[in-house]
């Protein structure tokens, strides 16, 4: 197993002929074995970044390194997946799935073209878990969240080093939605798979994941573990007044108090009360000021050569 | 449940090979099914013919020539049928093969699932390669078992279009540029319905342009006559073209006397023959192998763009 | 064994959660010295939390005195926390008050908001002592 899992120096992609950017000079790293929360709002990048760690596109500027290798010129193998291919997984956010073919006949593909590493319990598990699926049931006559357990059955079962997940969640109600992170965190427990989730649930992901990467237009605005991400930035709140020198991420009066996140934990001035952001009012005040200047933790930092 | 993933594999395609073929199961078995219908139907119609081989004047019984116009109907629908072959493979490989993949996103799911993406797209191409060989070989062969009796026919001589396709290995290179082109076209064009039209009708257009070049692609061989006025005297009627012969030796084209007072025109222009470039039986096979050559010269340069473009969209 | 409630809206971190839990389990008694505490994937299949959490919140424990990680066997309680014993005098005591405020006419509730916004104000200043 290496050390990284996924290292952007420069990345960008571009696609049409306005030149029009879904990624722009991307640099971070993530490191193996950490559950990574990939967050921004629509069209920030998030899926173009997962496609291209999952070796389905091209970058058009700068490099990608995943695992050990570069996704998009990897070579699978016939019979055996051990090339990289054969070590990342990743499920689409429409949870691509043959229509006209059964759960089973479908299963039997992953087990087909996984040959190796195809672990055919742990499929046949999750999709029997809570009110089995019938294995005869032809995909096209699934629920949103019965393809989701279809599609997740497929990736975990290959067992991957890299799960790369593009809104899994986003079909399931409550209770599934539970099961299944359950079963991707056990994952992470027993074998250290590092996962990249990219979601809108925020409030959920504080919980799960240990890192994060907040990507917004393109670009990298936060990167690094969670907790000293969230241990960098203070609260305040108080009587409007200038704000201390800290930078300020962002800054919202109302009446005649102003609440504003700033960078720093060393202890502020008399007169404000402070608070430590949660991971969700961190993200989402990063997304209000886009000229915050992005900050990436030590871990996630890409030395560039 | 255990039954659902076991592998009871033993001298089966692996993987991606697996996944192609048992994905377009459903096209392979027709297109086998149509190779042994047509089989049976020229070989009982060949069998037929064979057991009775003659025609009793005295008792009415024409049945060899009976036979033989049968024969010669079945052929003639044979050639036309062939013509439009390569336009429903290269619909079929453009639409359900490769579009669809590309527009429904199900690629993902095969890309990621270990699958080299350009040993997908090969497999996509090469499949079809394959299953077209056989086919265009075997209908080759049984056209030349129902043409043999039926060959005198007007509408099944060699150098009708049609016929000539299907006579020799014309009919597999088109098929095998189909191919080609269909792929093409299907991962540019993305969407399944518009992929098949323009792929069919790309190969159309190919097609259509080579067989205005057909026959000038091997020397003809020449014939001449006294008589300006004749017929076309020269063996199997291939005719390339013809003109008016000067008493020396030089070749006028037909239209310079096309007028009401051709006999004036003549002594005018000193006509005093009739020349023709034609192509006799001999000239079959290099007709064949010259314009074959050129269509798999042309459907190799299309394979190579759409992997060239696969690549450097994708992996 | 225990069972971890994590309240993901609660605003406490995850694995604080975690360390309290454990912590008022053993002061009930629901886990005494020798039990071992689920492991990092037990918990992870009930609640769906990160495993990085439970390690953490088990090394605090550690950390306190109040667990041991033993390899390949999982980490058991080494120690009670000790609570208060039955017969400690300040037991007496409080008994004696409670005697006193029922007296005085004091409801349950107003001897519970009584005794609370005492005991606050005392750990604001006690807080400040010990900071």
């Amino acid at each position: 197993m290496t050390a990284t899992a996924i290292e952007a120096n420069g990345l960008g992609l571009g696609y049409g002929r306005r030149g029009h950017r879904a990624l722009d000079g991307c640099s971070f790293r993530v490191p193996a074995g950490r559950v990574c929360a990939l967050a921004g709002p629509n069209g920030a990048g998030k899926s173009s970044l997962l496609a291209l760690a999952a070796g389905l596109l091209r970058p058009t500027g700068g490099t990608l390194r995943v695992l050990d290798g570069i996704p998009s010129d990897a070579r699978g193998s016939t019979s055996r997946a051990e090339g990289l291919r054969g070590r990342i997984a990743y499920v689409a956010q429409d949870k691509p799935l043959y229509p006209q073919l059964t759960i089973g006949e479908t299963l039997r593909l992953g087990h087909e073209l996984n040959r190796g590493r195809w672990d055919a319990a742990l499929a046949e598990r999750i999709v029997e878990e809570g009110g089995g699926l019938d294995p005869a049931a032809r995909i096209r006559s699934l629920s949103g969240g019965q393809r989701t357990r279809v599609a997740l059955a497929l990736a975990l079962a290959k067992r991957p080093e890299l799960m790369l997940l593009d809104e899994p969640m986003a079909d399931l109600d409550p209770l599934a939605r539970h099961r299944l992170t359950a079963a991707l965190m056990t994952e992470a427990a027993d074998h250290g798979t590092t996962i990249v989730i990219s979601s809108h649930i925020l409030s959920e992901l504080e919980a799960t994941c240990d890192y994060v990467l907040l990507l917004d237009g393109g670009r990298v605005r936060l990167a690094g573990e969670t907790e000293d991400l969230i241990s960098a930035h203070t609260l305040l709140t108080g009587p409007v007044a200038d704000l201390p020198d800290h930078t300020v991420v962002e800054s919202r009066t109302t009446g005649r108090q102003l609440t504003a996140l700033v960078r720093g934990s060393s202890a502020v001035g008399g007169g404000w009360q402070t608070a430590q952001p949660s991971l969700e009012e961190l993200l989402m005040a990063h997304l209000r000021s886009p000229d915050a200047p992005p900050m990436l933790t030590p871990s996630a930092e890409v030395a560039t050569a | 449940m255990s039954t659902l993933t076991t592998s009871r594999l033993r001298l089966r395609p692996r993987g991606v090979t697996w996944l192609v073929a048992h994905q377009h199961r459903r096209i392979l078995t027709t297109a086998a099914v149509l190779l042994v219908a047509t089989a049976v139907v020229t070989s009982g119609l060949r069998i037929a013919y064979e057991a009775t081989p003659y025609d009793d004047t005295a008792t009415g019984l024409f049945t060899n020539s009976a036979y033989r116009g049968g024969i010669a109907a079945v052929a003639d629908f044979f050639a036309h049928a062939a013509l439009l072959l390569p336009l429903l493979v290269a619909a079929v490989v453009a639409g359900p093969m490769v579009a669809r993949e590309l527009e429904s996103g199900t690629y993902k799911l095969v890309w990621t699932q270990s699958v080299d993406p350009a040993r997908w797209f090969a497999a996509k191409v090469a499949l079809p390669a394959v299953a077209v060989g056989v086919v265009t070989i075997g209908l080759i062969g049984l056209f030349r078992v129902l043409w043999g009796p039926a060959a005198g026919d007007y509408r099944l001589s060699w150098h009708e279009r049609q016929v000539f396709l299907v006579l020799g290995p014309t009919l597999l290179a088109y098929g095998l540029l189909a191919v080609t082109v269909g792929a093409l076209t299907g991962l540019l064009v993305r969407r399944t319905v518009v992929a098949m039209s323009a792929a069919g009708l790309a190969t159309g257009t190919a097609m259509a342009a080579m067989f205005a070049l057909s026959e000038y692609l091997w020397a003809p061989a020449s014939a001449t006559s006294g008589d300006p006025d004749s017929v076309q005297i020269v063996p199997g009627e291939f005719v390339v073209d013809t003109g008016l012969l000067t008493a020396s030796g030089e070749r006028l084209p037909d239209s310079v006397c096309f007028v009401q007072q051709y006999a004036a025109c003549y002594t005018e222009h000193g006509v005093v023959g009739r020349w023709w470039d034609y192509h006799p039986d001999s000239h079959l096979w290099p007709l064949q192998l010259v314009e074959s050559g050129i269509v798999l010269a042309l459907a190799a340069a299309v394979a190579y763009a759409a992997f060239r473009i696969f690549r450097s969209r994708h992996a | 064994m225990v069972e971890f409630r994590i309240d993901r809206r609660s605003g406490v971190a995850t694995y604080l959660q975690i360390v309290q839990q454990t912590k008022q389990a053993l002061r009930l008694g629901l886990l005494e010295p020798g039990d071992r505490l689920p492991t990092a994937r037990e918990v992870v299949e009930a609640t769906a939390i990160n495993p990085n959490t439970v390690l953490k919140a088990y090394r605090e424990l550690e950390r306190e005195g109040l667990v041991e990680a033993r390899r390949g066997l999982g980490t058991f309680v080494t120690r009670t926390l000790g609570g208060p014993a039955a017969d400690t005098p300040l037991r007496a005591e409080l008994a004696d008050w409670l005697d006193r405020a029922r007296k005085a006419g004091l409801e349950q509730d107003d001897i519970t908001a009584l005794f609370t916004s005492v005991l606050e104000e005392r750990a604001d200043n006690h807080k400040g002592e010990g900071a």
